[in-house]
């Protein structure tokens, strides 16, 4: 297992690498945006954990634009590692594809265990046997491109995360699934919360909604958490 | 039309002239025709009383006449020639003698009769007369020719019996001599009929014997002019008596009033023109009397006026001859010295109030109900960049407008007594962050303004306050790099501490130092910052020489240049410089922009500090080969809250707060900063600082 490590403060990333290295995964550094994208696509690392404030390049000025690069091309695990932890960040670092959220000063034992957590999930995705096309009340959801097929017939692709929540939500319909069940199903057991899931319903209903402030798919239970097309 | 005549009858000068001619008219009228009745009433029975007279003395005049006639006969009978005569019986003696005594007695007729024969044949046409019974009487001829007054007497003759002697005079002749006597003119009629008149030239016909008669019954208490009957172009006023009991004889008597009647007419003429006189001389005097009254009434009445349309500033001065309107106008005078003085010191208050509502900077503004601009202070235009006048019954959405997909200014306004912050856009397109906060206005009688608005532009506070905010969020993220390194190295060495090798403890190690030393760089520079900001910033400059603190500077940045594995080459001090400074602030200073330069490197770099002695100053350089900073940044970069404009959120943080105490040290210590692109490639970051040639022993 191969982990690339992108930070400017190279104590901070020598402190990430030696960590990584000591929970078994080899390790690649990079210190700013030209580096970090060089040796993502020499190394095809199994995950990336990125810092946003990184020397950029003109086309690549900061972390955010490094994510949604490397997302367009590869559904390589993206955690974000940085010291930004206002809900703005965060939400625009989801957005940008990114499938964690680690904030600075970090603890070396929760790092490796939602390393952990976003590996295996990746590795759960893709040894179980579920089925790689999920269709209720006209939305078709592939799981493998991540790619939602609307009843009117628009495409829209999904964040790793949108289209965890979808997946989950989907294999579910018609039941009442509690905040929590969804935190962990999405973030694993050491991340997420409410406003996180609440900013991932808002934009996967963005994507997925005729009009997402009066919704047909995802419905809130005030109290209780989500449901998708409940049965009444 | 109407209205005006209305207006003008309303008026006090119309009033006062109506009453005075009305009053004079009355007042005329009143005395005048009690007058004019009176003389016509005394003229008329001045009249009536001539005529009573005249009819008096008219009976008198017959009755005396007669009596005349009856002792003239009986004269004549007794005389003894006739006696004589008649006993001789010689009839042409008695004739001429009778003829004889009729010239000298002025009668008409002397009759001798005996029985009822004439004796003697001088008026055989009359001898009817002899058959008359009564001693005197009239007696109007059979044949109509003419009437007599009469007497008889009897003749005391001897031998013949029953002999008399009759008079007769012609009453025609009485009638002249009566108009002679009393000068009324007189008529007999008899049964209707006109006899005689006293006037021979006048022409008695039945209609006028008629209307004589019938006009002498008038009751004497009608006025002259009433009962006068006219005879030939003159006025009379007639009397009608029965002359004798024996015959149906009317005797009129007509008074002529002619005279009476002209000097009633001239007097009733002369004094209604009298009347008249005096009324339109009343009249004049009353419109001069009631001018000189209302005159002054109207000016003052124009003054008022005056007041009304709030002109103050004429004085008024009306003289007038009435005390109370003189009372009135200094009364008036007085009020509007009094007035203007009030509406001097109002308006001067108001300028002041106004003028402090300009000075305040907020804007005030108040609204009517339809959220129309009834005030606006100084302070709205500097936020609107239109004058107040302009402002005035705008509406206020037109004026703030709301940004994309924002209702309305006027609906987003805050609560009464309540303060909002609203985002605007003006109409030249600026955005406005604007604080609100609005109360209610009693409003006063002539407005209707009911709410009132204090507006002020907090855009520049916002500003401040979000660059102030972005400074304490990059604070804090540049505190959490290093804290980084100390949590995870701390809880590595913690729990790792039986499994790891000496190499990978010493490495955490420098790891851990790192993070304290980059922390320690990070308070002391929020402390000179803080110390600056609040103005308690003090250096003491004492010589130091400048190897110290280069050497101590350098031994705090060596672990950081090791672990990014650059180049520190710094220039050997030959021989010992001298420098006057704060070593402690020197030294962070130098770490600063070393720490500065490390950030900036490139992999494997080399990082220079050279210094050379240029004019009384050593300037110290140091050089990195990082890409440098753009031209135009250049001088922002050692200001405090600064950031350069780049969308690289790292050279927004890494550019925070060290240049900026870099630069308030050297400066505090008469140095300069500066900042130069290197030929070769590189930045060189450069300060200097004052010499002490004074060599120190060390």
């Amino acid at each position: 297992m191969k982990i690339l490590v992108v930070d400017d403060d190279r104590v901070v990333a020598d402190l990430v690498v030696f960590t990584v290295r000591r929970a078994g995964y080899e390790a690649v550094m990079a210190s700013d945006a030209a580096s970090a994208v060089r040796r993502w696509s020499e190394g095809q690392p199994d995950l990336i954990l990125l810092d946003i404030n990184l020397p950029g390049t003109s086309q690549l000025e900061d972390g955010f634009a490094i994510c949604r690069h490397i997302r367009s091309q590869s559904d390589v695990p993206i955690i974000l590692l940085t010291v930004r932890g206002e809900e703005n960040d965060i939400v625009r670092g989801l957005e940008a594809g990114a499938d964690d959220y680690v904030l600075k000063p970090f603890s070396p034992r929760q790092l490796v265990a939602r390393i952990q957590a976003v590996l295996r999930r990746g590795r759960a995705k893709d040894n179980s046997h579920s089925p790689s096309r999920l269709s209720v009340d006209g939305l078709d959801f592939n799981t493998r491109i991540r790619e939602v097929s609307l009843s009117n017939e628009l495409t829209k692709s999904l964040t790793a995360l949108e289209s965890r929540l979808l997946e989950y939500l989907m294999l579910n319909s018609g039941q009442i699934l509690t905040t929590e069940d969804l935190i962990s199903d999405v973030w694993g057991a050491s991340g997420g919360n409410s406003e996180m899931l609440r900013q991932l319903v808002r934009r996967l209903r963005a994507k997925i909604e005729d009009d997402s402030s009066n919704p047909y798919y995802i419905q809130n239970l005030p109290g209780l958490g989500y449901a998708f097309r409940l049965k009444r | 039309m109407r209205e005006a005549v209305k207006d003008r009858l309303h008026r006090l000068g119309s009033q006062l002239t109506l009453i005075f001619l009305v009053g004079f008219l009355g007042i005329g009228i009143a005395i005048g025709l009690p007058v004019i009745l009176l003389i016509s009433q005394q003229s008329s029975s001045h009249a009536q009383l001539l005529l009573d007279q005249a009819v008096v003395a008219s009976r008198a005049f017959l009755e005396r006449e007669s009596a005349d006639l009856q002792s003239l006969a009986l004269l004549i009978s007794q005389r003894p020639t006739l006696t004589r005569l008649l006993d001789e019986q010689d009839l042409s003696a008695v004739e001429s003698y009778l003829e004889t005594l009729r010239e000298g007695a002025t009668v008409d007729l002397i009759l001798v009769c005996s029985g009822e024969k004439e004796v003697t044949q001088l008026h055989a046409d009359q001898a009817e007369l002899c058959q008359l019974d009564s001693q005197s009487g009239y007696h109007a001829l059979a044949s109509g020719s003419a009437m007599y007054l009469y007497a008889t007497a009897d003749v005391s003759s001897t031998g013949q019996p029953l002999q008399h002697v009759l008079i007769g005079k012609h009453v025609a002749s009485i009638l002249r001599d009566l108009q002679k006597e009393t000068g009324l003119l007189y008529f007999l009629l008899s049964q209707d009929q006109a006899v005689y008149a006293s006037d021979p030239a006048l022409e008695v016909s039945p209609a006028l014997a008629a209307g004589l008669l019938q006009s002498s019954q008038d009751s004497p208490n009608r006025s002259l002019e009433q009962r006068s009957f006219r005879i030939h172009e003159h006025r009379y006023i007639l009397s009608s008596q029965e002359i004798t009991p024996a015959l149906p004889l009317n005797l009129i008597s007509a008074l002529n009033v002619d005279d009476q009647i002209a000097v009633q007419q001239s007097l009733s003429t002369s004094l209604i023109f009298g009347l008249f006189f005096i009324v339109l001389i009343a009249s004049g005097l009353g419109i001069w009397l009631s001018q000189r009254i209302s005159q002054p009434i109207v000016r003052l009445a124009n003054a008022a006026a005056e007041f009304r349309q709030g002109n103050l500033d004429a004085p008024i001065l009306i003289q007038s001859p009435v005390w109370e309107i003189d009372q009135l106008t200094n009364t008036l005078e007085d009020g509007r010295i009094a007035l203007r003085h009030s509406l001097q010191q109002l308006q001067a208050e108001k300028a002041w109030i106004e003028h402090l509502l300009n000075s305040i900077v907020e804007g005030m503004l108040t609204l009517d109900n339809e959220n129309r601009i009834t005030f606006a202070s100084a302070g709205i235009s500097k936020i609107t960049g239109s004058e107040p006048d302009q402002l005035l019954g705008q509406r206020i959405d037109d004026i703030f407008l709301p940004l994309e997909g924002e209702v309305t200014f006027s609906s987003q306004l805050p609560a009464l007594g309540q303060q909002r912050r609203v985002s605007v856009k003006l109409k030249d397109g600026q955005e406005r962050l604007l604080s609100i906060s609005k109360s209610k206005l009693i409003p006063p009688e002539a407005s209707n303004s009911n709410r009132a608005l204090v507006i002020r532009d907090v855009s520049n506070e916002e500003y401040i306050h979000r660059l102030l905010g972005d400074f304490m969020a990059n604070i804090t993220h540049e505190f959490r790099t290093p804290l980084a390194a100390l949590e995870a190295s701390s809880e590595l060495l913690l729990d790792n501490v039986h499994s790891l090798s000496p190499e990978e403890i010493e490495e955490l190690l420098v790891s851990l130092n790192l993070g304290i030393i980059n922390l320690q760089t990070l308070i002391d520079n929020l402390i000179e910052a803080a110390s600056i900001e609040a103005g308690r910033f003090k250096i003491s400059l004492q010589p130091v020489a400048f190897q110290r603190i280069l050497v101590e500077a350098v031994g705090i940045v060596q672990p950081l240049v090791d672990k990014y594995s650059l180049k520190l080459i710094c220039q050997p001090v030959e021989e010992p410089v001298i420098v006057l400074a704060d070593q402690r602030r020197t030294v962070q200073a130098l770490v600063n922009l070393l720490s500065n330069a490390v950030k900036h490197s490139p992999e494997n770099g080399t990082i220079q500090v050279r210094h050379a002695v240029l004019d009384q100053q050593l300037r110290v350089e140091v050089v990195d080969e990082g890409s440098g900073v753009p031209v135009g940044q250049r001088g922002n970069l050692f200001r405090r809250f600064a950031h350069l404009e780049t969308a690289n959120e790292r050279a927004r943080q890494g550019a925070g707060l060290g240049l900026s105490v870099v630069k308030e040290i050297v400066e505090a210590q008469q140095g300069e900063v500066g900042i130069t692109e290197q030929p070769e490639g590189g930045t060189s970051f450069w300060f200097t600082l004052p010499l002490v040639h004074e060599r120190v022993q060390e």
